[in-house]
């Protein structure tokens, strides 16, 4: 990203608008700089975008400064730690999301999130739903149960751990006229990689 | 909108906790494939037939294929007889889903896959 920015110092003139798969990684030793997301918008016809973190005890920072097109259909999250309002934050600027992936682990404080958190959302939320880890959890998908527009997953993958089996639940039946596929794992971490390997989702 | 979504651990007969939620797909009429994994027990296992209780001809008539991974290796209940008995209850539950559908789901009921 760093020679990207030092190819292209000019967004308008970068070849972004051609870009339709980003994948950032922040929080880490080879991260994306911050300037790089002043770049991002550029990216008109970008649909999917992937953010990894990695090795951070704190809040990962992408959230606060990315600004992302609504291009984007499809995003996924793999972290170490990231909050429910980070989460939020970023799904709230992709007005078009389809398809969403979520991993890694929440940020304990985010445990007693007021209600209401998920009413900014807007999306399709019609396509796959992958809730891994600490991401499978309660507030979460209460999150998303409180999109306006209502969920029309077609594939639903929620592995996590025994405690969110109501929310995981509630959450099938609210894509009931368009859910197709459901995986549900339970392990003593919420990990199960594999299984989803093993069976193609 | 949102929901209660709670989790309600509620004593049963001989005061072992369980979960009383489980997935009805009774509400789910396009639901073509189902895989449900447990890797880690606590509160018994009486949402799993439960669950497979609720697939029906008439209510899941697009249901191709359903596959129950287990192990309980990682049990938390002592009392691993009451498990043993929510997983006969599973496997008849797999039993009739064959029978009913007549050949059209492909229902398997693993124990003990290596990764889980």
């Amino acid at each position: 990203m760093a020679r990207w920015l030092k190819r292209f110092p000019i967004p308008e003139e970068s070849p972004a608008r051609h870009v339709r798969d980003l994948r950032l990684t922040f929080g880490a030793y080879r991260r994306a700089p911050e300037k790089f997301f002043e770049y991002t918008l550029w990216f008109t016809n970008m649909e999917k975008i992937t953010l990894f973190g990695h090795g951070e005890s704190q809040p990962s920072r992408i959230p606060s400064y990315a600004r992302l097109p609504q291009s984007v259909t499809s995003l996924a999250i793999y972290t170490h730690t990231i909050s429910l309002v980070q989460i939020r934050d970023i799904m709230v600027q992709l007005p078009n999301l389809d398809d969403l992936s979520l991993s890694g682990s929440l940020v304990a404080a985010d445990r007693n999130t007021s209600p209401g958190i998920g009413a900014a959302l807007r999306g399709r939320f019609g396509g796959q739903l992958r809730l891994l880890e600490e991401c499978a959890d309660t507030d979460v998908i209460n999150m998303l149960l409180e999109v306006p527009t209502g969920l029309r997953f077609v594939e639903v993958q929620i592995h996590g751990t025994y405690e969110h089996l109501s929310s995981a639940a509630g959450l099938a039946e609210a894509c009931g006229n368009t859910l197709v596929k459901l995986s549900y794992v339970v392990t003593i971490h919420g990990k199960s990689f594999l299984f989803s390997w093993v069976h193609g989702f | 909108m949102r929901e209660a979504l709670s989790l309600t651990l509620s004593p049963n007969v001989d005061g072992r906790e369980v979960y009383d939620r489980f997935f009805d797909f009774s509400k789910i009429p396009n639901l073509q494939e189902v895989n449900i994994g447990v890797g880690w027990v606590r509160g018994g296992l009486p949402w799993i037939p439960m669950t497979l209780s609720t697939l029906k001809p008439a209510t899941s008539p697009h249901l191709s294929a359903i596959r129950l991974e287990y192990s309980i290796r990682h049990t938390r209940d002592p009392d691993i007889s009451t498990i043993e008995d929510d997983l006969r209850r599973a496997a008849d539950e797999v039993a009739r889903i064959r029978r009913e559908f007549g050949g059209a789901v492909d229902a398997a009921m693993v124990r003990d896959p290596w990764y889980l």
